[in-house]
């Protein structure tokens, strides 16, 4: 039997506590989404020029799946890999939680793409409703299956800004996104090292000098 | 109360022998020997008044309270400690103890970055650890655009070694957790970039090796700056082209910020060039003059850090002298500890303008 759907209104969460609410009620916490793009983020950068043209992103997607596993395999979530999607599922099996290289995150002007295709088994994981598969578009609204597996995206840019979403997928990319929560948008990094090719060298470190009050 | 370390400190900063001061100031050379081993009473203001004068500081130095911080020649790791003469390196450890002294000063006003340094001691080969830093810095294998501010924005307190000779290059050691780089910014600006190699390579790889003067421990930091600096696969990518030439050593070498030498030496790592060609390229540059400066040359980086408090001082009318009097330090003391690294400032003018009053009828005065 089908469970109940809606239709529901991409929502934001970017208030901190807020945030870490959102992240708690999906068995998730601020500190291990960060420490995840922590890591994601290093692998990204640290790519030399005889790797292939797509290290970067490979480096940073291995790496990030590996620290996510790391950081929230436990109480809440089991490792899992059914269909071929790389993921954390919680124990109850209904929410499921992967990595993402995206293009921009935790952009309230931009949403998210992906930096690669999504194959079809994460696509019947995020389905879309029926108008919008049979070509009506629903902009900005996209439907939530209640009472499935819903499946959430740490999603990472190459600044260092990271979400954590649920998008639905089609034809290999985000036709929209139900809920998006908007962790950091990479400030917090003590370090930020803007995106350069690896040809320009790096430059842009941040030294940090506060006059004590 | 006198604190004799103060006044050797003072002396061998100045470079003198204890017979020069004594002549200097018009003490005995017996007195003031037994001044400094502690032999001899308290001096009297007259007498501490002849050696600040002979000295060029301030009679309080001598005075202030707290033991001199004196740093261990064991426990600091020199650049370049054979070529050294005992006065140049006891002048040099001094400076380091009142750059300690000037940065308690500017730590307990400004909250600095805190310390990234991994300790990557016992670490088999010094690339392998140059490798693991840069990927815990998020450098990859590009070059580093501006090692200084680098380093500043790691934790790493960096400070000036002015001492007019070639002969000390640099040294580092930790403090309180903390770790320190002094630097002779009288060398080319290049070198001075292999300095700040050389010595992360000291600050990470032995930091707990204890006391030493190995040259292994050299070694090891060469090969770590030589690493850290110019990432394998960066430089075998931009010398793709056969056979490698001085020309192209010239061009390059610039991409790294390193000196002509240091770019044949990292290509000899590599094996980009054999033992015969490195060999050739060592005398060629020699005889084009690059072993003691660089023709065609970088600009000198600047430290960001003192850039933005000396910045942030002067804006509150606090000047370069007015941090030497707050610690009894010489003015000339302060600028050579921060000498050629915080760039151009405008320093406040402590002077006001003169006004003059001006007469219409000043010539019918005369």
């Amino acid at each position: 039997m089908r469970a109940e759907r809606e239709f529901v209104e991409t929502e934001i969460v970017d208030d901190p506590a807020a945030v870490a609410a959102a992240l708690k009620d999906i068995g998730l916490s601020v500190a291990g989404v960060l420490a995840v793009r922590d890591i994601a983020l290093a692998r990204f950068r640290d790519v030399g020029p005889f790797m292939p043209a797509n290290a970067a992103g490979t480096m940073a997607y291995h790496h990030g799946v590996e620290a996510m596993r790391m950081q929230f395999v436990g109480d809440h979530y089991r490792m899992d890999r059914t269909g071929g999607i790389e993921s954390i599922i919680s124990q109850d099996g209904k929410r499921k939680v992967v990595f993402q290289n995206v293009d921009v995150a935790s952009s309230k002007t931009m949403e998210p793409s992906p930096r690669s295709e999504k194959g079809s088994g994460l696509e019947q994981a995020c389905t879309l409703n029926l108008f919008e598969a049979l070509g009506v578009k629903l902009p900005r609204q996209v439907r939530q299956d209640n009472g499935v597996s819903a499946v959430f995206f740490i999603m990472v840019d190459d600044r260092g800004a990271v979400e954590v979403s649920r998008p639905v997928l089609k034809d290999g990319g985000f036709a929209g996104l139900v809920q998006r929560i908007l962790v950091s948008d990479g400030t917090d990094l003590e370090v930020e090292i803007k995106s350069k090719p690896l040809a320009a060298p790096a430059e842009d470190f941040n030294v940090s000098v506060k006059r004590k009050q | 109360m006198f604190n004799r370390k103060r006044l050797t400190l003072a002396r061998e900063r100045r470079g003198l022998a204890g017979f020069e001061l004594a002549e200097m100031s018009g003490l005995t050379p017996v007195h003031l020997s037994r001044l400094e081993s502690g032999q001899a009473n308290n001096p009297d203001e007259a007498t501490l008044a002849k050696l600040a004068s002979a000295l060029q500081y301030p009679v309080e130095f001598f005075g202030k309270q707290g033991d001199v911080e004196e740093l261990n020649v064991d426990t600091v790791s020199f650049r370049s400690l054979k070529k050294m003469s005992a006065k140049e390196r006891n002048a040099a450890l001094w400076a380091g103890t009142l750059g300690l002294e000037v940065y308690d000063w500017i730590d307990a006003k400004y909250d600095l970055p805190p310390p990234d340094l991994p300790d990557f001691n016992g670490q088999n080969h010094p690339a392998v650890a140059a490798r693991l830093l840069r990927q815990h810095w998020g450098l990859g294998d590009r070059p580093i655009g501006n090692v200084l501010k680098l380093l500043e924005s790691r934790g790493i307190r960096i400070l000036s070694l002015e001492e007019k000779t070639k002969n000390v290059d640099a040294y580092s050691f930790w403090r309180n957790d903390k770790p320190f780089i002094f630097l002779n910014t009288f060398k080319t600006p290049e070198h001075s970039v292999f300095d700040c190699g050389h010595e992360v390579g000291h600050l990470t790889c032995h930091r707990h090796a204890g006391p030493r003067s190995s040259k292994t421990a050299e070694i090891e930091a060469n090969l770590f700056a030589s690493a850290f600096l110019m990432p394998e696969d960066d430089v075998k990518a931009c010398f793709a082209y056969r056979p490698i030439t001085i020309k192209d050593v010239l061009k390059n070498k610039i991409r790294w910020k390193v000196s002509a030498m240091a770019m044949v030496v990292r290509l000899h790592q590599i094996s980009f060039l054999s033992d015969w060609q490195f060999r050739s390229f060592c005398i060629e540059l020699g005889r084009l003059g690059y072993r003691t400066s660089e023709k065609v040359g970088i600009e000198r980086e600047k430290s960001v850090l003192w850039y933005k408090i000396l910045t942030d001082l002067w804006s509150n009318k606090i000047t370069k002298a007015d941090i030497g009097n707050s610690l009894h330090i010489p003015h000339d003391e302060v600028e050579r500890l921060i000498f050629r690294l915080a760039g151009e400032t405008l320093e406040p003018t402590t002077q006001r303008a003169q006004l003059k009053v001006v007469s219409d009828n000043s010539e019918a005065q005369e």
